[in-house]
């Protein structure tokens, strides 16, 4: 039926006489589009693999410090029966616990996300909620300078000024400790915090708290049963990004946590975190040495806890996208 | 109701109670920042070079190299960072890879700088470097920690958040715009250049300038890569184009860097007492910088906000 063709309709297309000289080839131009398409895909890809190279490089590393030692001596050292915790990569008889170093680490970044938690969220709320409509983006704003701190300038003032004060406040053993390290952190975490707290419960529409309003519910109430449980999953992604900045900062804590790898749970002694460790020893390590992949260990064992952290971040931000478009507001 | 009113009161005091402690805590911080350390600041200060017990004299030769580590670090960033950008919002070649690779920049971002600095130390001086001075046949030009490779590891930092910040940008220029374009018979390129990042503008230089002002704040990545803590005079070469010579600072040698020079002044510095205004000083002009670039940022964020709620009602 399609390919016949009814002897009384013959179509006859009319061919215009072509020849090959009057059709214009069009104009060939130098071809930049193709040539940049290039560059950006292949830059693109030099990227990722330079990225994809830091992850394998130092996990390769780290690795190699297995042809030194167990995995047991980077958590004890056996010495005559005894189980040693210590990190002593530098003597005579090198100890490579890192015990010490992780309890230093969370002895610090504990202290700081808890203190910095209470005031940044409710830095957040109240900017959020009940700070006077009209300086709300203006007090955001200097939140989000404040953020910024260079970390050395905050590690410098508390050594000159903070350390003073704070040993005649509490009774600490060391002078440098683990808590005043924490103090220090929280002068840069809590402005992240509190913006991260902001952004979350400015998320959260102004409808449901006129309808929480309507229904005879205070201020207090609204923020407290409506808009705080609304948008949970936005702060506790704030909190959890505080502890991943707490556990990596690096200059504060090797300025004024003491530096002494102690075995301690009291958060008023002298500790040494892993990122510190690293800041101190990496100088004047030789390469190719049981201490220099220890050292690089510690840096992979960085290296996952902030993964870990930012796959918390994900899955609450992820849930945050989820009820906004389940619930329907 | 009565209740109500009062309950609320007792809690906007509470919260602003809550404001006020650490609002206090910032202010003393940059009043003692501000009172010691503004007297000292002067002209001669800011552009003369340290002595040797740096108890006096000035930081011109730290700035110039501070300044000039993040110049030679936004050459490596700014054209790969945007172009990776482009890459992964126009040109991008498989969706499944491209999600991997910003899941990768994501994790990268949120890396303790410390970490950076062992990579840098690692890979860069110990393995391109050395390899380097055996392909050009030198000994210890490339394979020392330097400036060159500081500032390469600072980009290796910062960029996937100026991948980020760009990229971000580039995915939010409204679609009938390029629409539009293409429609006139414009080709790829020309969209790019002509749409794209005329409209993404301040979204890209909003991450250049966050990594600049992060850049000059860190200290830890580059507490082995070269940093010095005192340097008689910057390591100068002059490079000669056709008679016109330039002084330049030799990227190959060591260098000094504001806030490391901060850091060795507070915790490892002989005379304190003596040091101490010019710690002071040194610290106020960092902070002036690092927030000088912020504000800058807040100022195009907030400037960009209105843009685009202007093109809404438009």
């Amino acid at each position: 039926m399609n390919g016949e063709i009814n002897p009384g309709n013959e179509i006859k297309i009319e061919m215009p006489p072509v020849s090959v000289f009057d059709v214009k080839p069009k104009q060939k131009k130098f071809p930049f589009d193709t040539i940049f398409t290039f560059v950006v895909r292949s830059s693109g890809l030099i990227i990722f693999l330079l990225t994809a190279l830091v992850f394998v490089f130092i996990a390769v590393e780290s690795f190699k410090v297995f042809g030194y030692l167990s995995p047991l001596d980077l958590i004890y050292s056996d010495r005559n029966g005894e189980n040693i915790f210590e990190w002593y990569p530098t003597s005579n008889d090198p100890r490579f616990s890192l015990i010490p170093l992780l309890l230093g680490t969370f002895l610090t970044a504990i202290p700081a996300t808890i203190i910095s938690s209470f005031f940044g969220i409710g830095i957040g709320i109240f900017i959020s909620e009940f700070a006077p409509r009209r300086i709300r983006n203006y007090l955001k704003q200097l939140i989000d300078l404040f953020a910024s701190l260079p970390t050395v300038a905050v590690g410098f003032i508390l050594l000159t000024v903070g350390v003073t004060f704070f040993d005649s406040v509490f009774d600490a053993d060391n002078r440098l400790n683990a808590v005043l390290a924490a103090f220090g952190l929280s002068l840069i975490i809590i402005p992240q915090i509190a913006s991260l707290t902001e952004e979350a419960l400015r998320g959260i529409p102004d409808d449901i708290r006129m309808a929480a309003f309507s229904l005879g519910a205070g201020r207090w109430r609204t923020v407290k049963d409506i808009v705080f449980p609304a948008a949970i999953s936005g702060i506790s992604a704030s909190v959890v990004l505080g502890f991943g900045r707490a556990v990596g900062d690096t200059m504060i804590v090797l300025m004024i946590s003491g530096n002494a790898a102690n075995l301690t749970l009291n958060p008023f002694s002298s500790v040494r975190t892993m990122t510190a460790t690293i800041a101190a020893e990496l100088g004047e390590v030789s390469t190719q040495t049981a201490h220099y992949h220890a050292l690089f260990f510690i840096g992979l064992v960085l290296f996952i806890l902030s993964i870990l952290v930012n796959l918390i971040v994900k899955f609450l931000v992820q849930r945050i996208g989820f009820r906004n478009n389940g619930a329907g507001l | 109701m009565k209740r109500n009113k009062q309950v609320d009161n007792f809690f906007i005091g509470f919260f602003f109670l809550i404001f006020l402690v650490p609002a206090l805590v910032y202010i003393l911080f940059f009043l003692n920042i501000l009172i010691e350390g503004v007297p000292v600041i002067s002209w001669q200060y800011l552009t003369s070079s340290p002595s040797s017990d740096l108890a006096d004299g000035g930081i011109g030769p730290v700035i110039v190299a501070t300044l000039g580590t993040v110049v030679m670090m936004l050459v490596f960033v700014v054209p790969f960072g945007v172009m990776t950008a482009l890459y992964l919002s126009e040109y991008s070649l498989n969706k499944k890879f491209d999600k991997f690779f910003i899941f990768l920049l994501y994790n990268l971002s949120g890396v303790p700088s410390v970490v950076f600095g062992i990579f840098g130390l690692g890979f860069f001086v110990l393995n391109m470097g050395s390899s380097l001075d055996n392909f050009f046949n030198t000994t210890l030009v490339f394979g020392k920690p330097s400036m060159l490779w500081a500032s390469v590891t600072l980009a290796l930092m910062l960029l996937p958040m100026v991948i980020i910040s760009s990229y971000q940008s580039f995915r939010s220029v409204p679609y009938n715009l390029k629409e539009t374009a293409y429609s006139l018979g414009a080709n790829k390129l020309s969209v790019v250049w002509n749409v794209i990042i005329p409209q993404s503008r301040s979204g890209i230089f909003t991450g250049i300038i966050l990594a600049v002002s992060r850049a000059i704040g860190e200290t830890a990545p580059l507490l082995f890569l070269g940093c010095a803590f005192f340097l008689p005079s910057l390591p100068l070469f002059d490079l000669c184009v056709g008679g016109i010579c330039l002084p330049l600072i030799d990227p190959t040698e060591q260098f000094m860097y504001l806030s490391y020079n901060i850091f060795i002044l507070s915790t490892q510095s002989t005379g304190e007492v003596a040091t101490l205004p010019y710690q002071y000083a040194g610290t106020l002009v960092l902070i002036f910088l690092t927030l000088f670039c912020n504000g800058t940022t807040i100022y195009l964020r907030q400037r960009y906000r209105n843009k685009v709620e202007m093109k809404g009602i438009l």
